[in-house]
């Protein structure tokens, strides 16, 4: 599952997993491409648009977040191709794909991150329970505010652990000692951290390791009572009893808190989350809920990659 | 099998004649496992360490020996002159063959002898005979063959004078009133120890009487009289306000002259007390002084002393160093005005460089946009850093001192330049104004536009500025035509106060000098801070400059210190530029004191770096001088040590408190 | 211009004159026991700053210090970096006091004039040997004024046949024959560096190998550290590692060596007046506080100020002469 180097590179090297293969065992529910032979995976590297294939389930769900044919380029390349998606509420969204794909700027797209470069340029629509993201007159900061972000290496900011986590609360002025206290335990709690830090709130954050750190974080991004909460590849950077605890804690935060999770373990997206998107160069090529996604995946390319075969 | 068949083979051809041989590994070379660059380098770093160890070991010993008291030796030459004195250096040298000639003939052969039979090579001492007043030279060099008879006198007697330098004999008599009361060399000093405190207790206090007692009253009557000339400077002589502050100045001046005959009452009493005491010496060459106890500044008996009263001696000098004001153009006493002066136009450097420069470096690195001008302001900055200091101390005086200095002290017609009418003056004012105005409202509507992502915003913000730009250059202009202001100093023209150079102007130059450096090493350190700190923060809903003040700079923060390090270590270090904005080599008042408002930063200051000039180039006496140089070198390189340990110090505690990362 | 400047040095010479004068058979540098003690007087206090000659750098430093004995509440900044230094500040108004060891020139005093409309007025305080230094194992005995031009200037105005590289071509042998000159000078701010030219070079201009120090001192220092150097500098600067050469006028007269005796009896060829020039109004009053150093200048402890930074004091007649020039009484 390494990927080093870029997808479309990958693709032209082995070209072989691409190709009709009619001795596997093909899934009976595949859908073929209409009157195509051809691969959408093919058509996409070619440049041409496959549309995306969403699985009924997901029309049922009450969204959190809405992406409506969003594009988005860095100077004259482009990123993602009118890529619509509805994230539940209260549910962990998973984003899966090949390095490169665009599933880290889609992410980096929701809380307008990607705004602060500036080659970068957007089409199509975003709405946070019904708000408008892309819109000239929504404040970004007070859009942000309304998220809590992870990232892929923990980033604690060098001041000590209870600031840290209330440090969302303090951007906006508050001082009562009482509430600030509440919620940095409460989040501490949240991400399974109080225990193991309760007695040294004021040491640095920087001092934890680097799983209590990523735990650090994600206590921060819940502080701010987040309508939804991004995570871009929280364990890529931990080792493996640091990543299942986060794990765990993801089933914990399902239900209170809606997740939109990027991740290259495939395992990982079939643990913890509910629904999965696959995408690809800039597309979504399949979503739909996580079961039928990693059993029964309606496509032959989300076959393909999700048995390893590319990527 | 096949391997076994092919190891006898290899084997058996150890020249490697058969077709496998084994080639020469390159690797194996000492080229290529890099012994001769380990060596290269190593030898770099050691050749350079050597030069600063070295260049910090001479200072070291020449600068700490300098107070050691030496011994007292006595010689009579062949030819009947007696010196007494300290021997400061020894060389060796071929005498010319007319040397000779002029000894007395009798010792003219046994000389010639002793010079051939060292293969033509003589010693020499330097005695260091002092006596200056009577005998018009310092010092004196005696070749070994020159003497007839060399002694350690027991009761030879260095004593540190207060003006004329040091003088060197034996003491003959202790006078109280004029009268002898001791001539017994162990009496008299026993009498000299058992006054001399008292008396330098008392002049000590004369001294300060007059200084601050004096002082302090003609300070007062200064700022009447000033006073009274600003009233009629302002309200002409025979208006009310003047009467007023004549009334004033009559008064203070009444006030002050009782207080000043009291004082000076005071001050007469305890001269006239220190006056009783005086010792008699006579000379080597048997001269007889008499000294007065006030004038005595520290005598000992220089071959009587135990290793405890040198030690004692030692740190005696080295308190006098630091605590005193310099004497006898400076080659004597302390440097506690230059210390102060360093000092103060140091930190006061720093109080300017440091926010300045980071506030730059925060635009450059976080709000600019990369692009051609930032570049070439990014390549001028560093170029800044090569510009000569002379350059910038050129700037400084025709800058500061005369333009923003004058125009302190005297307004517009002080630097030369016209006033406007009135009603021009308003009219220019209500212009600048406008436009200024003008340029916050469009940049008010260009940022809001921005946001919204519109290429008019954009165009918008741009002109903005360019409106800044264009009403900058006006203000400038209509300050400096203001008709309404005539000088704060005006009273105390056609003397300067600060369109002379000063410690605020120094400290200015200086800044400018030194604001590269602060540049530079904040944009590293800003680089530095991972982006994705950033990143963390702007999710959380944080603007920029909440970014930027809650972690950016706190992270920064050592960075910022260290370019603070390095800013003061040149800044203090600096000469050139500060002999032509401030230092001088007489400055008895210090920058800051004890007088309102404390900080005077229009005083010209004493420094370091220049006395070690001052001292180095400028010294009458540049044999006694020298080893001050070092010695003063040493506390300069103390002090600049000094305020980098307590920089480092901090930066590592802000370090410890930010750093501690595992990433 | 020229003939301003012609009567700046009969002035001087008419000073030397009155030198000589007051002290008719002295063999030691002594005060002239005529000059008064000072008595400090009421209502002295401000800022006294002087800007100027650096080779009275020194001497200004001892004044400085002594007047601040008297008032002590007074503050005193001294600047010397050289003569030509001085008349801008004074012109300017930066400084009270520009002490100069040459006189004004003519462009100068004009600039002063264009100004304040009046000339400063110039106070001869002191008495100057600029002395030709050698090391002190140099064995040279003398020199002419003729061949210490040949030896500093390219121009040789002063008419020695042959330029002076070597001190063979002075005429020592042995080690010394081959030997080149080192040259030591001042810079060209210094007021020195004016004087000696006109004086020992004619007018001519300096070569180019006249390595320029910026102090007085500087230039003893190198000449103590150079055997084989000669440089030139005041008097009050020398030290035991230096011998100062006697000079004569010409190769026919006697070699005068730089003694006190001798320049007071004006036979020293480079003895020369230290100058401080004041800013005052014809017939106006100073202010107290320059009136008081002038006045200090001209007392026994000013002038004994002068004896220990190792010049020539001046006698009762030129300080009273001195002081009518600004309207005091001695």
């Amino acid at each position: 599952m390494t990927v080093s180097h870029p997808a479309s590179a990958a693709l032209e090297s082995r070209p072989t997993p691409l190709l009709p293969m009619p001795q596997q065992p093909a899934n009976p529910r595949l859908l073929d491409h209409p009157g195509s032979e051809e691969s959408r995976l093919e058509k996409i590297a070619r440049g041409q648009s496959a549309p995306a294939h969403v699985h009924a389930e997901i029309a049922q769900t009450d969204p959190v977040l809405r992406i409506t044919s969003f594009s988005l380029w860095y100077g004259k390349k482009q990123a993602l191709f009118d890529v619509s998606l509805c994230i539940p509420r209260g549910k962990v969204t998973a984003l899966i794909g090949p390095s490169g794909c665009g599933k880290s700027t889609l992410l980096r797209s929701v809380n307008r991150l990607n705004d602060l470069i500036d080659t970068v340029r957007v089409r199509g629509e975003m709405q946070l329970n019904d708000d408008p993201i892309y819109r000239p007159s929504v404040d970004v900061i007070e859009l942000r505010k309304r998220m809590g972000m992870v990232f892929q290496k923990p980033n604690p900011f060098p001041m000590s652990i209870y600031e840290n986590v209330v440090y969302p609360l303090r951007i906006d002025g508050e001082r009562d000692r009482r509430a600030l206290h509440e919620v940095c335990e409460r989040s501490l709690r949240g991400a399974a951290l109080w225990d193991e830090v309760k007695d040294r709130l004021h040491e640095s954050g920087l001092a934890l390791s680097g799983g209590q750190q990523q735990r650090l974080c994600i206590a921060r991004a819940i502080a701010g009572d987040p309508e939804v909460l991004l995570l871009d590849e929280p364990c890529s950077a931990l080792d493996p009893i640091a990543t299942s605890k986060i794990e765990d804690l993801l089933q914990e935060l399902k239900g209170n808190y809606s997740v939109l999770i990027v991740t290259h373990n495939m395992q990982q997206a079939a643990r913890t989350s509910d629904f999965t998107a696959f995408m690809y160069l800039g597309h979504v090529i399949e979503y739909g809920p996580t079961g039928t996604m990693f059993t029964n995946p309606h496509l032959r390319e989300t076959n393909d990659y999700i048995t390893g075969r590319f990527g | 099998m096949n391997a076994s068949s092919l190891a006898p083979v290899t084997e058996n051809t150890p020249g490697g004649k058969s077709g496998r041989s084994r080639r020469p590994r390159k690797g194996n070379s000492v080229l290529a496992q890099g012994e001769p660059s380990i060596w290269g380098t190593g030898g770099a770093l050691v050749v350079a360490i050597t030069m600063i160890v070295g260049l910090l070991v001479l200072v070291l010993i020449q600068g700490a020996v300098t107070f050691w008291p030496m011994d007292l030796v006595r010689i009579r030459t062949v030819d009947g002159k007696v010196y007494l004195g300290e021997v400061t250096r020894e060389e060796t040298y071929r005498p010319e063959a007319e040397v000779f000639t002029s000894l007395p003939p009798r010792e003219r052969d046994r000389a010639r002898e002793a010079v051939q039979q060292a293969a033509g090579v003589a010693r020499r001492r330097l005695l260091r005979t002092g006596n200056y007043d009577l005998t018009g030279f310092h010092h004196q060099w005696v070749s070994d063959f020159q003497i007839a008879e060399e002694s350690k006198p027991e009761w030879g007697l260095v004593v540190e004078r207060l003006t004329w330098g040091n003088f060197y004999g034996t003491p003959t008599a202790f006078l109280l009133d004029g009268k002898e009361v001791a001539s017994d060399p162990d009496d008299i000093w026993a009498q000299f120890v058992n006054h001399h405190d008292a008396v330098a207790e008392r002049f000590s206090r004369s001294v300060d009487l007059n200084r601050h007692g004096i002082g302090a009253l003609s300070r007062k009557q200064n700022a009447a009289l000033l006073a009274r000339k600003q009233a009629e400077i302002s309200y002409g002589k025979s208006s009310s306000e003047y009467a007023v502050a004549d009334k004033q100045f009559a008064e203070v001046e009444s006030a002050c002259k009782e207080e000043d005959a009291r004082i000076k009452s005071e001050i007469n009493t305890l001269n006239k007390e220190n006056d009783r005491f005086q010792l008699r010496l006579v000379t080597a060459d048997g001269q007889e002084k008499i000294l007065p106890l006030a004038d005595i500044v520290r005598a000992y008996p220089a071959n009587r002393l135990s290793f405890g009263d040198e030690v004692g001696i030692y740190f005696s000098r080295w308190a006098e160093f630091l605590t005193q004001r310099p004497r006898q153009a400076n080659t004597e006493g302390g440097v506690l005005p230059a210390i102060w002066g360093t000092v103060a136009m140091t930190l006061l450097m720093s109080l300017v460089v440091v926010p300045f420069g980071v506030l730059a470096a925060l635009y450059l690195r976080e709000y600019a946009k990369s692009g051609p001008i930032i570049s070439v302001v990014r390549i001028a900055i560093n170029n800044l850093a090569g510009v000569p200091s002379i350059v910038f101390g050129v700037f400084g005086m025709g800058f500061f001192c005369y333009l923003v200095g004058k125009f302190i002290d005297g307004g517009p017609q002080h630097i030369q330049v016209a006033p406007m009418p009135p009603a021009w003056w308003w009219l220019a004012m209500l212009a600048v104004v406008l436009v200024g105005a003008a340029a916050f409202l469009v940049g008010l509507i260009g940022a809001r536009d921005r946001a919204k992502e519109s290429r008019f915003g954009r165009y918008l913000g741009r002109f903005a500025v360019a409106l800044w730009l264009l009403s900058l250059a006006p203000v400038v202009y209509v300050v400096v035509h203001t008709p309404y202001f005539s000088g704060f100093y005006e009273a105390n023209l056609p003397s300067p106060t600060f369109g002379t150079g000063g410690v605020l102007w120094a400290s200015l130059t200086l800044a400018l000098l030194t604001v590269p450096v602060v540049i530079v090493a904040t944009e590293e350190s800003l680089a530095a801070v991972p982006n994705s700190m950033r990143e963390g923060s702007y999710a959380c809903g944080a603007s920029k400059w909440q970014t930027i003040r809650r972690i950016v700079l706190p992270r920064a923060l050592p960075g910022i210190m260290t370019g603070m390090i390095l800013a003061m270590a040149r800044g203090a270090g600096e000469v050139a530029p500060i002999m032509l904005v401030g230092a001088v080599k007489l400055a008895p008042e210090l920058p800051v004191d004890g007088v309102f408002p404390y900080l005077h930063p229009s005083r010209s200051f004493m420094h370091l770096g220049f006395h070690i000039y001052d001292l180095g180039f400028q010294s009458l006496n540049s044999e006694a001088a020298r080893p001050m140089v070092y010695t003063t070198t040493l506390l300069l390189i103390g002090i600049v040590a000094l305020l980098n340990v307590m920089a480092v110090w901090l930066r590592s505690r802000l370090r410890r408190r930010y750093l501690v990362s595992q990433f | 211009m020229s003939g301003r400047n012609s009567t700046c040095r009969r002035v001087c010479l008419a000073c030397l004159i009155y030198a000589v004068m007051s002290y008719p058979a002295w063999a030691q540098t002594k005060l002239d026991p005529k000059l008064p003690e000072y008595k400090p007087a009421q209502g002295v206090s401000g800022n006294l700053k002087s800007i100027g000659s650096d080779t009275m750098n020194n001497e200004m430093t001892l004044w400085a210090e002594g007047f601040l004995k008297f008032y002590p509440n007074v503050q005193a900044e001294i600047e010397g970096k050289g003569s030509t230094t001085g008349p801008p500040a004074l012109i300017d108004g930066t400084a009270h006091f520009a002490p100069m060891s040459r006189p004004m020139k003519g462009k100068e005093i004009d600039d002063f004039k264009k100004k304040h409309g009046f000339p400063p007025t110039a106070l001869p305080t002191s008495i100057d040997m600029l002395a030709v230094y050698v090391h002190k194992d140099n064995p040279i005995k003398r020199l002419t004024m003729q061949q210490v031009d040949a030896i500093f200037s390219r121009t040789r105005k002063g008419g020695f046949d042959k330029a002076i590289n070597t001190w063979g071509d002075l005429g020592l042998g042995g080690e010394w024959k081959d030997k080149p000159i080192a040259l030591y000078g001042r810079n060209s701010a210094s007021g020195t560096y004016g004087y000696f030219r006109e004086h020992a070079l004619f007018n001519g201009d300096f070569r180019d190998e006249v390595k320029e120090q910026p102090g007085s001192s500087s230039v003893v220092q190198g000449v103590a550290s150079d055997k084989y150097a000669i440089g030139y500098s005041g008097i009050g600067y020398k030290t035991a590692d230096v011998r100062a050469v006697p000079l004569a006028p010409d190769s026919k007269s006697e070699a005068v060596p730089a003694e006190a005796d001798r320049a007071y009896a004006g036979e020293y060829p480079l003895a020369r007046m230290l100058l401080v020039y004041v800013n005052r109004k014809p017939g106006a009053e100073l202010d107290p506080l320059r009136r008081e150093f002038v006045r200090y200048l001209y007392s026994k402890q000013g002038q004994s100020d002068v004896l220990r930074c190792g010049y020539l004091p001046i006698g009762e007649v030129i300080a009273t002469k001195a002081l009518a020039s600004v309207g005091l009484k001695r």
